[in-house]
């Protein structure tokens, strides 16, 4: 097993003196040099829930999982070795928000907290990606496949109040971060294109944002106290695309020695159905792989309907409604265990991605979870969560864990999670379960 | 599992309490809602000049464009010369609390929306220098000056005022970028991108300037008061003719800015405006966006519910001035052909009159494959006559799933066994009743006699125990309850807090009230057209000014 070879340094002394928890593992394979590479978080998400009989396997709590998954996971089969499930995982401050069945789910799902002001407002803190982003000064990217969604799946913010966006567009992500680099597979660049008045215009974009900032301060001076703030907030974006473009246009060399080699993904054509999954899953797996992000976060947003799937009866149009009323049974399974299937896509790239005596996903966390535990309902309590990956070791894997009922919670998975990751919180969100870590992951 | 059962009766408890505060009696929090109109018509808040009361001020934000005002802005600064990308799109940041798009907050910026704007920025440019000969014409002679006039014409717009000596200085060092063979062109593309990421265009902006005796208040100059009219009534920037106004001064006058609502209000892009007025406070989802199992519903047939709704709005609003009671009452035609098969298919117009019988509207309000006389109720409640209703406890799914139902069960056997539950009851007496009004229209908003299941379909509703007495009662149809709507003050009032939350894009709170009163009041007074409404709202004298922070 490669993660013998792996040891893990949890803690440094920062810049400023500052202990800091270190989202890196130190490979050393073999004959070749140390090398790091960082622990990935990769969040994936999926509206409505799943069926929570057909997903949880008939085995006891820390007992393997059998070599056949249950049917809403068959898709995972080769990845068994790899996974752990958990349930059930209650958000339990959703159940205090009150109001819109998704509003609320949406809102509290990653931060563990409630509305920042009236029902449709975004969550009164951080969600857990932009928190870890946040505490171990890392780079994210978010990600959406099967289109930019309703305004009640907003679930990831950087504070109080503070949405953040998602791109939905495979082609957009690809443009921003591979257009210079060679192409997967070792083949040659693109050639040199003829150099046009939009080429030149983009790579004046540094300076237009330098002259940008000249226009926001010539602005500022005679503003109030809180359209100042709102236009520094503004003037701060413009600061992260500065950092950005210069990350972009001069990548980092590979990560490691060994492959990966930080290249550019496939095609990008698709935008909805299957194919989004995988382009974004390429998309994913090579900006960590060249480092250009350390989190991810995939979220589906599709509310309506799985077209692709040519589902029957209500499924087929009202994918929605079909789970409210769990009708027709059978289509729902199928429209269930496709999930399974796109969140393979994840796994597949990653696991593509060579690192150390293992590949990437052995390196990284991936959670997949979920709106509910019950969809029917749109009862967030009872939610089924799979972790994917071992992080290079220190996480158990081929488990499923079960909780007593009513002591599980988002907040204390999320704790769990961040202590992984060398976080010391103890606590994350708000609730009456908003401490200490679930038992038997770490 | 008994720790579980223990739980959710004791919220089944809690909810029951906080149901019967809610919702039950004529008091509580439906009340204090409707605006009410215990001055009368016209008493006060004037066009002209502070009431006896003292002045309206309310507080306006910066706010960033919407991503329809971008488009038209970029449309309109370049006379229709550059070219968005078909797809552009502004990142989605959740919903607006208000139901409107240009709510301030949901405007924000973060990364993905900076990122995506800027993408804009540095790619559209092309675009306008690709056609520099049409917008300038001293471009043949390419030289400082002439980049300059680009500058000055161009900025101008955008800023959508003059610009100060720095902004010039800062884009003249944009066009300074251009160098080479191309240096015109490139310079000018480079001007094009620093405007087009200035907050100066992207926001809207306001200082105002300072009133003799009162710090706390500012009343807007003459450019500002041409953003913010444009914006209001065109979703767009101010043309040339707005600016030579606010230049000349007239704009510092009511009479002035009533003369230039009612140019704006003939131009074509008032009905747009009007449009996306109704459609937001209906919720109406995208036109085709929505799914329908019943797969008459194509794409056509939506277009044309789409079409006919949006006409019949943008006549009632503008070129009819229609009365309020005709708005919900009109049998004037408004369906193209397809529409009109579809209708005529399924009992015709006998059935339909106003708003709330045209398809779009009931195909709106149901589900993706069923009515929903709770999703009509609610809105006629909340958002016709501005009653305030708690949102469903927590465990209404779950409560109503587990009510005792039989398979395939009808809208009216699902109420029956709410009403039958003390939990669901307090808030559902007073939700379903009236959406059973709806019943006689399915989820395409096409006419029935029968329910589902064959048996006959009571058309009846009940408005009970609304908080505007003269709305209260049974009614046998869609339309008798229209043609109540329609005569009811509170659904004037409501209909002009409608207009106070799409004029500011956010909620009213306690000191709008003024504003909200006046609207209402001036409205009231002009016969309830409903382009008075419209003219209410922008030539109020609180839209002159602003609160200083």
């Amino acid at each position: 097993m490669h993660h013998k070879n792996i040891k893990r340094r949890t803690v440094i002394r920062g810049a400023a003196g500052a202990v800091l928890g270190l989202p890196w593992l130190e490979l050393t394979a073999g004959h070749a040099q140390a090398q790091s590479v960082p622990k990935r978080f990769v969040i994936y998400f999926n509206g409505q829930g799943n069926l929570v009989n057909k997903w949880k396997p008939n085995v006891a709590s820390g007992a393997a999982l059998p070599a056949n998954l249950p049917p809403m996971l068959s898709a995972l089969n080769d990845y068994k070795s790899k996974l752990n499930l958990l349930h059930p995982v209650d958000n339990v401050v959703a159940e205090t928000m009150g109001g819109n069945g998704h509003n609320k789910a949406g809102r509290s799902i990653l931060s563990c907290a409630g509305f920042s002001g009236g029902e449709s407002s975004p969550a009164s803190g951080p969600s857990i990606d932009q928190y870890m982003k946040q505490k171990l000064n890392l780079k994210s990217l978010e990600l959406k496949v099967n289109g930019d969604g309703v305004g009640e799946y907003q679930m990831l913010f950087s504070g109080p109040g503070q949405a953040v966006s998602g791109e939905a567009n495979p082609q957009r992500v690809f443009d921003r971060f591979f257009k210079s680099l060679p192409a997967t597979g070792g083949g040659t660049p693109a050639p040199a294109p003829v150099v046009t008045a939009a080429d030149r215009l983009r790579a004046k974009n540094k300076d237009v944002l330098s002259l940008t900032k000249e226009n926001f301060a010539t602005l500022r001076g005679a503003l109030g106290k809180e359209d100042q703030d709102r236009l520094d907030n503004h003037a701060q974006r413009i600061q992260d695309l500065e950092k950005e473009l210069v990350t972009v246009t001069a990548p980092p060399p590979p990560s490691l020695g060994v492959a990966p080699k930080c290249s550019a993904p496939g095609t990008q054509s698709a935008q909805n159905g299957p194919n989004v999954y995988k382009s974004q899953a390429m998309n994913a797996a090579m900006a960590m792989a060249c480092n250009f992000a350390q989190i991810v976060t995939i979220q589906d947003t599709q509310y309506g309907a799985l077209p692709w799937l040519g589902l029957g009866g209500k499924a087929g149009s009202d994918w929605h409604g079909a789970v409210h009323e769990r009708d027709p049974m059978p289509e729902l399974e199928k429209g269930f265990a496709w999930y399974a299937k796109g969140f393979k896509e994840i796994l597949d790239a990653m696991n593509a991605v060579p690192e150390g005596n293992g590949t990437m996903l052995d390196n990284s966390l991936v959670m997949w979870i979920t709106e509910y535990g019950d969809g029917a309902s749109h009862n967030t309590l009872g939610i089924p969560v799979l972790l994917a990956g071992g992080l290079g070791g220190a996480l158990k894997t081929d488990r499923f864990i079960s909780f007593a009922p009513g002591t599980s919670s988002t907040n204390r998975l999320f704790v769990t999670i961040m202590k992984l990751f060398g976080l010391p919180d103890n606590t994350f969100g708000v609730g009456s379960r908003n401490s200490g870590t679930l038992p038997g992951i770490a | 599992m008994l720790r579980n059962l223990t739980r959710s009766n004791l919220a089944a408890i809690v909810v029951n309490a906080c149901l019967w505060g809610a919702c039950t009696g004529s008091v509580g929090n439906r009340e204090g809602v409707v605006v009410g109109d215990d001055k009368g018509p016209g008493d006060d808040f004037a066009t002209d000049g502070p009431s006896a009361d003292g002045p309206c001020r309310i507080t306006v934000p910066m706010r960033r464009l919407t991503e329809l005002q971008y488009k038209n802005a970029i449309r309109d600064v370049f006379a229709q010369q550059a070219v968005l990308p078909a797809d552009f799109a502004i990142p989605n940041l959740g919903s607006p609390a208000s139901g409107f798009s240009n709510d301030p907050e949901y405007n924000a910026v973060d990364l993905g929306v900076a990122r995506r704007l800027n993408d804009s920025a540095i790619s559209l440019p092309i675009s306008v220098v690709d056609k520099l000969s049409n917008l300038l014409p001293c471009a043949s002679t390419p030289n400082d000056a002439c980049a300059q006039t680009f500058i000055d014409t161009y900025g101008r717009r955008a800023y959508r005022r003059p610009l100060e000596e720095a902004e010039k200085a800062t884009l003249m060092k944009a066009f300074k970028l251009g160098t080479g063979a191309d240096a015109f062109k490139d310079g000018i593309a480079a001007v094009v991108a620093t405007i087009l990421d200035a907050p100066q265009f992207l926001y809207q902006s306001e200082i105002g300037k300072a009133v003799d005796g009162d710090a706390t208040v500012a009343q807007l100059n003459g450019y500002e008061m041409a953003s913010r009219l444009s914006l209001l009534l065109w979703d767009s920037v101010p043309d040339d003719n707005l600016l030579d106004a606010a230049a000349a001064g007239e704009l510092d006058s009511p009479n002035g800015i009533r003369d230039q609502v009612d140019r704006l209000l003939g131009d074509a892009k008032a009905r747009s405006v009007m449009i996306r007025f109704a459609r937001e406070w209906i919720h109406l989802p995208k036109p085709g966006a929505g799914q329908r199992t019943d797969k008459a519903y194509t794409d056509a047939l939506a277009a044309a519910m789409q079409g006919e709704f949006d006409e019949f709005v943008a006549d009632s609003f503008l070129s009819k001035n229609a009365a309020l009671e005709s708005f919900f009452a009109s049998t004037e035609p408004y369906a193209n052909a397809t529409l009109d098969s579809f209708i005529k298919a399924d009992g015709g117009y006998g059935n339909r009159s106003g708003l709330l019988t045209q398809p779009a509207v009931l195909t709106g309000l149901a589900g993706a494959s069923d009515t929903s006389p709770i999703r009509r109720a609610v809105f006629v409640r909340t958002k016709v006559t501005c009653e305030a209703f708690p949102p469903p406890p927590n465990d209404a799914m779950a409560v109503e799933s587990a009510l005792p139902l039989p398979p395939d069960a009808t809208q009216r056997q699902r109420s029956a066994a709410r009403a039958a539950d003390a939990r669901c009851a307090g808030c559902h007496n007073l939700i379903d009743p009236l959406g059973f009004g709806f019943e006689s229209f399915d989820e395409l908003g096409r006419f029935r006699e029968a329910n589902e299941d064959g048996s006959a379909l009571d058309a009846s509703g009940d408005f009970v125990d609304p908080v505007a007495k003269d709305l209260a009662g049974t009614f046998a149809s869609l339309p008798e309850l229209g043609e109540r709507l329609g005569r009811s003050p509170a659904v004037a009032d409501c209909l002009s807090r409608q207009f106070f939350r799409f004029n500011y894009g956010r909620m009213e709170g306690d000191e709008d009230t003024c504003s909200v009163k006046g609207i209402a009041n001036r409205f009231k007074a002009s016969g309830l057209g409903l382009r008075d409404l419209i003219v209410s709202v922008a030539t109020a004298d609180e839209f002159r000014f602003r609160k200083v922070q």
